[in-house]
C-alpha cells in the first residue's frame, strides 16, 4: 500500500490528530488506526512519524498526556485540551476555506 | 526487521535524538512509544496468521524509517532542550554567573557573620569571636572549595545525558576548574574568642596587588586537579552505566 505524498500532507496530521482526540483519549497506535479507518485508508502515514506530531502538539499545550500500563504494556494516552479545541476549530476553518478554493479552481471552466 | 535489528535501530535512534538536542523527556517518551507501537503491530500480524519473522519485518516497515522519525523530532524546535538551543549559555555563561552568585553568597555570609559577631568593621586581620568560626568554616568550605566540584559534576551529568560534544564539555570543565581555583580562603582560630578570616582572589598564585604567592599557586593546582579528577571519574562511571543500559 503506497504511502501518502508527504508534500501534500503539511499540517494534515495535526488536523486529523486533533479531530480524533476531540472524541476520546487515545494512544499512538490507536490514533494511527483511527486515521486509517476514518480516511478509508486513503491517508497512510509512516506510523512512527505520528509521535513527533503528538509531542509537538503536547508541548504547545494543545494536547495533554498521561501514562498508563495496560496489559503489561506502557501506554501514553493523549487527550485534547481547551486550547487544542480552539486550535482545531481555527485550523479546520482554514482547511475548509482552502479546500473550497482549490475545488473552485479545479472546477473552473476555462474558456 | 527482526526484534534484534529493531532493538539496535531504536538504540541508535535514541543516541541520534540526544545528539540532535531533543529534550531527554521526549527522547524517553519516543523510545517507549515506538517500542510499544512495534509490539502492537507485531502482535496484530501474528494474530493475522503471519509467522514471527514476517510479523517483525512488516511491523518495522509500517513503523517507518527510525532515522526519519529522529529528523522530524529534531526539526521541531519546541522539542529541543534549552541546553541544546543555547549551548554556549549553558556551558560557558551559566558557570560564570554561578561563580558570581557564589561570590555574592560568600560575601553575604561574611557580612552576616560580622553582623552576628557584633563587629562594626571587617578590616584585614580583625579579631573574630570563636563562636562564629564553625559557621564560617561551613559556608567557606562549601562555597569556595566544594562548589566548583559540584558544578563540574553537574556539567558532566548534563553533558552525558544530552551527549554534548566532548570538546565543548572539556572546554567548559577547564573554565570551571580555573575559575573555581581563584578563590582562596583561610581562617585562623587563634586564642579563645579570637580569630581572623582571609578571602583572596588569586589566579595561579598571582593575587593582585600582592604579587605571586606560592601557597595560593599550590592550592590552585591541587584544586584544578581535584575538580578534573572528580569530574573525570563521574564521567567514566556515567558512560559505563549508560553503555550497560544500551
Amino acid at each position: 500500500m503506497a504511502k501518502t505524498n508527504a508534500a501534500f500532507m503539511s499540517g494534515v496530521p495535526e488536523l486529523l490528530v486533533l479531530r480524533l482526540l476531540s472524541r476520546e483519549e487515545m494512544y499512538g497506535y490507536q490514533i494511527v488506526r483511527g486515521i486509517r479507518q476514518a480516511t478509508g485508508e486513503s491517508i497512510i502515514l509512516a506510523e512512527g512519524v505520528i509521535y513527533p506530531t503528538l509531542h509537538g502538539l503536547e508541548k504547545k499545550g494543545y494536547l495533554s498526556a498521561r501514562s498508563r500500563t495496560v496489559e503489561g504494556r506502557s501506554r501514553v494516552y493523549y487527550h485534547i485540551t481547551a486550547k487544542g479545541k480552539k486550535r482545531f476549530a481555527a485550523i479546520s476553518k482554514q482547511w475548509n476555506k482552502i479546500t473550497a478554493s482549490v475545488n473552485a479552481c479545479l472546477e473552473f471552466a476555462y474558456v | 526487521m527482526s526484534n534484534q535489528n529493531f532493538s539496535k535501530k531504536i538504540a541508535q535512534a535514541r543516541v541520534n535524538m540526544l545528539q540532535a538536542g531533543v529534550s531527554p523527556k521526549y527522547v524517553r517518551r519516543s523510545i517507549t512509544e515506538l517500542k510499544a507501537h512495534f509490539a502492537d503491530l507485531k502482535e496484530k500480524h501474528l494474530q493475522d496468521g503471519m509467522n514471527q519473522s514476517e510479523a517483525e519485518i512488516l511491523a518495522g516497515q509500517q513503523l517507518g524509517d527510525l532515522q526519519e522519525i529522529v529528523r522530524q523530532t529534531a526539526a521541531r524546535k519546541e522539542l529541543l532542550s534549552f541546553i541544546s538551543l543555547h549551548p554556549r549559555l549553558t556551558l560557558f555563561v551559566f558557570p560564570l554567573l554561578s561563580y558570581v552568585l557564589m561570590t555574592l553568597l560568600c560575601i553575604g555570609a561574611i557580612l552576616v557573620a560580622v553582623e552576628l559577631s557584633g563587629m562594626n568593621t571587617l578590616a584585614d586581620g580583625e579579631p573574630l569571636p570563636s563562636g562564629i568560626l564553625p559557621f564560617f568554616h561551613l559556608v567557606a568550605v562549601y562555597l569556595v572549595y566544594l562548589f566548583p566540584v559540584l558544578l563540574a559534576v553537574a556539567l558532566v551529568y548534563l553533558g552525558t545525558q544530552r551527549l554534548f560534544r566532548q570538546k565543548h564539555l572539556l572546554l567548559s570543565l577547564v573554565l570551571i576548574s580555573i575559575l573555581g581555583s581563584i578563590w582562596n580562603y583561610s581562617i585562623t582560630g587563634g586564642v579563645v574568642g579570637e580569630g581572623s578570616i582571609n578571602l583572596t582572589v588569586a589566579l595561579f598564585g598571582f593575587a593582585p596587588p600582592f604579587g605571586f604567592n606560592a601557597d595560593y599557586f599550590l592550592r590552585a593546582v591541587v584544586r584544578i586537579l581535584c575538580i578534573f579528577a572528580v569530574a573525570y571519574c563521574f564521567w567514566q562511571k556515567l558512560s559505563a552505566s549508560q553503555a550497560e543500559t544500551d
